[in-house]
Formats: structure tokens, sequence, C-alpha cells
């Protein structure tokens, strides 16, 4: 009998812990859920270097997505939630924040004009690496992704297109497979390009896979790829350790541009943030917790 | 095939003789085959047993050279960077800091306790019910079809769990007013409770199944209800299988990685209520092994968290060896 009350009050300490902790819920309807990405991002270095500082850490706590994606899916089922990843992932579920440098500053839209002029301030290059000049059908899909068919393809997934380059003529001799590997901001793109570039050159079969533009960046220094997609630039370490091993030149080749976006929830009333408040948001011991703390948040709003 | 028809007219029409001359032929073959290869059955057989006692040590001495030794077999420099008090009580996990990089463990070892012990308080009432539904009240009718949905539960990959957690459980969570997040330890301790009660059914079931009817006959001679029956004679009797199957079940849940990756929120932090997001121990070493590079800090000291879990799975099972013992000692 004894341990059946033992059980009774496990269950009864349970329900009430569970309504106890939805009865804070009412303080917390105005917190803000930060939305960040796992440490093989390459979207995740570029974020703390541009926008929560070089030689700041990120606040512990945030909840880490594996993909650019899932940062936008979790956003889009997610009130309070606030999450940075691709231009090119938004959604109707999403809405993309205006973005100023500083508080109360010029605020500018994500799209690609504002990207392409500089105005829009978190815009970041889009790399692909390899080992070596290329040769053969690597330089030609290389070639073709720089000219205006490839480039033409960044606009239409939702990048920002570079200066483009000769047209390619021609496709490569004999068989051959390019293995990619790399930014999962990218994947989208790749494959877009690999379709494509397939297409006119059915002999050259490039196979893209994602995981992270770190993942991509050890696989190229493996050497079990041939190139590797980044959304963030090669560090100094991994150039080094590079070229030792392969003993080539690490190249890099710019191939688009992507505005990072910042998003919230589509119901959320908030329109545009500066930099200084997502540092504050994002950054080890910043301030903001709460979206009433922002400046941009309407004072009537609840 | 028209050897075995004609066999087979030649049984019907007359059956006795030939199938006892067939018979003789087959089992006295059969009889020098198994005199000759008794040896080499018993060799494989051995092996068998022995392979898994070489695999768990292989592991075993895998985890621990992964995490403890270089390549060149030397101890790796992590070790003169890391405290190992800092490492077990520090919530700072940042392996991939440019700044400073920090390995403190304390909040996934919060978040795989504080989810393991959650999902346990519902997955055990849960399992164990339905085990005792399934062996002792329902018809043998309810009990198959039962016992094959159940059965069921245990076939969906863990991914697809995860996946129902963000998108059926997390917005439902939201929508209650419960959190302000759908991704949190409660979303999980649902998630691996369902995970883990399949487990605790099959292998409880099969400790109530296994006492013997005549304690149930004794018990309703005696003037027992059902539910005194199950309470006061079955549960005690079967308590070795039952704890079984309650450990089980947490080994289940200690060890899962993808459902709570997804569904946890994979946010390094303590978690200070239900609803707060926090990560594993597992999910950890999933998200994180395919970016460090080989022989980095950060590798090495994934492979630490390795040996850790090692060690809790160590501990749960002798835990539970010495519990199933003590138990037989009080019976006899």
């Amino acid at each position: 009998m004894t341990r059946a009350f033992a059980l009774l009050s496990v269950v009864a300490a349970l329900v009430l812990g569970i309504s106890g902790c939805g009865g804070d819920s009412g303080d917390r309807a105005t917190e803000i859920i930060r939305v960040s990405r796992q440490n093989n991002s390459g979207t995740y270095h570029y974020f703390r270097e541009r926008v929560v500082g070089k030689e700041r850490e990120f606040k512990l706590g945030s909840i880490d997505q594996s993909g650019s994606k899932d940062v936008v899916e979790l956003v889009a089922t997610t009130p309070g939630a606030i999450g940075y990843s691709g231009m090119g992932y938004a959604t109707d579920e999403v809405k993309m924040l205006s973005i100023s440098e500083k508080k109360g500053g010029e605020t500018a839209a994500p799209n690609v004009e504002n990207a392409k002029s500089g105005a829009y301030p978190i815009a970041r290059p889009l790399y692909i690496y390899v080992l070596g000049e290329p040769e053969g059908a690597a330089k030609h899909y290389i070639d073709w992704v720089r000219s205006q068919a490839g480039q033409d393809i960044v606009t239409e997934i939702g990048y920002v297109p570079v200066e483009a380059g000769p047209a390619v003529e021609g496709t490569p001799e004999g068989e051959a497979t390019i293995k990619v590997a790399g930014s999962d901001t990218m994947v989208n793109l790749a494959q877009a390009w690999a379709e494509t570039y397939t297409e006119a050159n059915p002999n050259v079969s490039p196979q893209v896979s994602g995981g992270g533009s770190g993942t991509g960046i050890a696989k190229l220094i493996d050497g079990t790829v041939d190139m590797a997609n980044a959304s963030r630039e090669m560090k100094e370490e991994e150039k080094k350790k590079a070229e030792e091993k392969s003993g080539k030149k690490v190249i890099e080749i710019i191939v688009g541009l992507d505005a990072l976006a910042v998003y919230v929830h589509k119901e959320n009333p908030l329109n545009a943030i500066s930099i200084d408040e997502l540092a504050e948001i994002y950054g080890d011991e910043g301030e903001i917790t709460d979206w009433t703390q922002l400046e941009g948040w309407p004072k009537d709003a609840e | 095939m028209p050897n075995s028809l004609s066999d087979g007219q030649a049984d019907q029409k007359n059956p006795k003789p030939h199938r006892e001359g067939s018979s003789f032929s087959i089992r006295g073959g059969l009889d020098a085959l198994f005199d000759a290869t008794e040896p080499i059955v018993e060799v494989l057989i051995r092996l068998c047993g022995w392979s898994a006692i070489v695999f768990v040590l292989a592991i075993f001495v895998f985890v621990f050279a992964q995490a403890f030794l270089d390549f060149d077999h030397s101890p790796p420099t992590t070790w003169n960077k890391i405290d190992p008090v800092e490492f077990f009580t520090s919530v700072k996990w940042r392996p991939d800091s440019s700044i400073k990089p920090t390995y403190g463990i304390l909040a996934l070892l919060a978040g795989t306790g504080a989810v393991t012990v959650l999902s346990m308080l519902f997955a055990v009432p849960l399992g164990l019910g339905a085990a005792v539904f399934v062996s002792e009240f329902c018809s043998p009718r309810v009990r198959e079809s039962l016992k094959i949905i159940i059965e069921l539960l245990a076939a969906i990959p863990s991914v697809v769990w995860g996946f129902i957690g963000v998108v059926a459980i997390g917005p439902i969570i939201i929508d209650l007013g419960l959190s302000p997040v759908g991704v949190n330890v409660f979303n999980a301790s649902i998630i691996l409770a369902l995970m883990s009660v399949p487990v605790i059914v099959s292998v409880g079931e099969d400790a109530l199944k296994a006492v013997p009817d005549s304690y149930r006959e004794a018990a309703i001679s005696l003037g027992a209800s059902k539910w005194e029956t199950v309470y006061r004679v079955l549960f005690p009797a079967a308590k070795n299988g039952l704890l079984a199957a309650v450990l089980l079940g947490v080994g289940r849940a200690i060890g899962e990685t993808m459902a709570v990756l997804l569904a946890m929120g994979h946010a390094v932090q303590i978690p200070t209520s239900l609803f707060d997001p926090a990560r594993t121990l597992t999910a950890t070493i999933a998200s994180e092994l395919g970016e460090a590079a080989r022989g980095s800090d950060h590798y090495h000291v994934l492979f630490v968290i390795g040996v850790v879990l090692f060690v809790i799975a160590f501990i749960i099972n002798l835990l539970a060896d010495f519990a199933v013992k003590g138990i037989k000692a009080g019976n006899e």
C-alpha cells in the first residue's frame, strides 16, 4: 500500500510540476527564443564574426539546428523565435527583418539589389575551393558556374550573382565524375548547377552533398572530394593542412553572394533590427532576452 | 520435381515399407553427417559465443584509444589543456571557439539525465501497466493484436520519432501555452517514453508469463482479487524480469540519439524547467563528430564523451546485476 502511495505522489508531483512550469509561460510570452546553427556551419562562423563580434562567444543555450532549412522551419512554428539563415530559404511562414548597422540607423531590406550594392550589411561571398589549378572537367565546370548561365541559376535560387565570366563552349572529353561536398547553405544551389550542367554535358556528373562548410573542407583536405563548397573563408590552418597533405595550392573561387536573413515568425510585429541589437541577443553575456527590449518593437504590442 | 512427385505417389500407394526403408537410410546418413561435423559445429557455436565478448572488448579498446591516445600512440596534447574537474563541472561547451575552446560537459550530462529520468517516469508506469494488461487481463485475441501493434511501435525508426516530436508535439506544446518553445526536454521525454514502452512491455510480459499458473490459482483460491493477485503475487514473483525490463528501457533512453537531437532543441544549458531545450551526450557526438578533424582536441574530447557513456552504461548494468542478485538472495 505504501508503494501505491509513493507512486501516486510521484504522479501528483509531476502534474503539479507541469502545471507549475506552465504557469510561468505568461512571463515568457515575449521571451526571445534564439535559434542558431551547429558549429560545423559556415553560416554560424560568419554570423559570429560579422554580428556577434570576433572576440565574443555565442551565448550558450540557443537551439542549435543542423540545417539552414531547419532554422526556418523551427522559426515558422515558434512564435517567439528569431533565427538566421540564407536568404534563399525564406518561406511564407516566416518574415525577414530589415537590418541596420547601428540602432536607429538606416535599414536595408534583404534583397538582391541591396546585397549587390552593399547596402544590406550581412551578405557574404560563397566559395568553391579546389586543390591545385583545376583542369579538364573540373575547370570546365567551374568556368561554367562563373559564366552567365551559372550565375542565372544563382539568381533563380535566391542568392546574389557575381560579375559573370565569359561563356563556356564545348564539353570536356571523356566520362568524368566531380565530387562536391560542403556548405549546407549552398546545397540547393550546387544541386541546381549540377542538374543544368549535366543536361548540357551528359558525360560529366557532378555529385553534390552537404554537411556544412567545415565538413566539405575537411573532405577536401582528406582528398575524398574534388571540390568544397564553403559559405565561409577557409581558415589559415586548414589551408596549411591541405597544402601540406596534397602538395598543391588551395585555389579559392567566389561563385556568388549570400545575403544572410534574420527570420522571425510571420506574426511577429517587429520589422527591423540593428546589428548591435542582434549582438546583444546572440552574444555571450548579451543583455537582450525579451522582444520588448528592442527599439523596433511596437510600444502598444503586448 | 518429377522425382519428388513419383516419390510421393509411391508413398501413398505403399507407404509402410517405403517410408521405413528411406527413413532408415536417411537417418543413417544424417547420423554419420552429425558424427563427422559435430566438432566443427561445436567450434562454430563456441566462436559465436566468444565473438560477443571479442566485439565488446574491441569497441572498448577502440573508444578508449581514440579518447586517450594519439595516432603515434602517445597521449595527445589535449590532456595538457583540459582540466578533468572543469570537464565535469563546467557548463561551457564551446569546442570550436576561435578565441578559447572550452570543454565542459555538465550541461550535456544534465540534459541526458533529465530526459532519461523524465521519460522513465512516463514509460515505466505505462509499460508495466500495459504488460500486466496484456499478460493478465485481456482475452487472447486482444492480446495478439495488441502485441503486434506494440511491436510495430518498436519498429518505427528513431528519426521518424524525432520528426513527430518537432512537427506534431512541438506545436501542441506551444498551442497549449505550456512553453514558448516546442522542442524541449518534455517533448523529447514523451518521444523517448513511447520508444521505450515496447521494450518494457515485451520483456515485462515475458517475465509475468514466466510466473507459474499455480501461483495464480493459489492466490485466487485464497480469495485474492485479480488486482491483489497481480500486486501481491505476480509482481514479487516476477521482480527480476520486471527490473530487467525497466533497465532495458533506461538503456534505450540513454542511448537514443537521433530522436532527442531533433525533439530536444539541442541547446547547451542545464534545463531548469520541464520545458527548457537541452542537449544530450549522444546527440553532441552525432552532430559534431563529422566536423571534428581527426586527431584534433575536439575529436579526442568527443571520444571521451563516448567513454563517459560507456561508464554510465556499465554502472547501470552493474546495478541491475546487483539488484537482481540481491532480490534472489532475499527470496531464498
